[in-house]
């Protein structure tokens, strides 16, 4: 089956309560592991590579349900350095 | 590794009613680029009750701000929701990709903006290299 027009963009992300007690709260699931991934990432490969490894990694603990495991992907050149400077590890 | 000569990042949360997910969603993402040593010069915050005229207005203050950039990086996040439009389309070939915001009938206009309008909206110059991340 082809691919609609601008398939990349299509909205299907879903949102996940993440935290526990009063620490609980709402959030884009691709946006709670892309954001916690940023801030060490050199190149958009290993942006990518952290919020997946992230992602497994809660999934196989059971704090996110496998359900919500989104498939990222990068377009364009993953090698390219990611906006700003690693901040220091 | 040698950094752009200029630099802005653009975060547009864009719930619907009460939701809360994307005030989270850009605060962290406001965190991250901080980190990464973007100054508050550096980052543009757009959040609440938006429609069409106050994101292509947003968008237009931006482009006036990167038109004279000869290199730099432009971040693009959008925490919200999409669709295709228009949504009583009946053919595949006809549609496109669009953000759709919270208030008003889902056929007022005011509610969408093609990503096609977004990209011409910034009309960023060659050299300035756009990273976009949505997550709707």
């Amino acid at each position: 089956m082809q691919a609609l027009p601008g398939a990349e963009l299509t909205c299907r992300a879903r949102n996940y309560v993440f935290g526990w007690g009063r620490g609980m709260q709402e959030r884009g699931v691709i946006s709670y592991y892309a954001a916690r991934a940023l801030p060490e990432a050199h190149a958009f490969e290993d942006w990518l590579a952290g919020s997946a490894g992230l992602i497994e990694a809660e999934a196989h603990s059971g704090r996110l349900p496998k359900t919500y495991r989104p498939s990222l992907q990068v377009l364009g050149d993953t090698t390219s350095p990611v906006i700003g400077s690693p901040a220091a590890q | 590794m040698p950094e752009s000569a200029h630099q802005l990042a653009l975060l547009i949360g864009a719930p619907w009613r009460e939701e809360a997910a994307m005030h989270g969603d850009v605060q962290a993402f406001y965190d991250a680029l901080t980190a990464r040593g973007l100054s508050s010069d550096d980052l543009l915050v757009l959040e609440g009750r938006l429609d069409r005229e106050l994101v292509l207005s947003f968008l237009a203050s931006v482009q006036s701000r990167v038109s004279a950039w000869d290199r730099g990086d432009v971040f693009l996040y959008y925490s919200g929701h999409g669709a295709y439009a228009p949504m009583d389309a009946t053919d595949a070939a006809t549609v496109e990709p669009a953000l759709v915001f919270g208030q008003g009938d889902l056929d007022d206009p005011s509610r969408w903006v093609l990503w096609r309008e977004v990209f011409g909206a910034l009309a960023l110059p060659v050299g300035v290299r756009l990273t976009l991340l949505p997550d709707c």
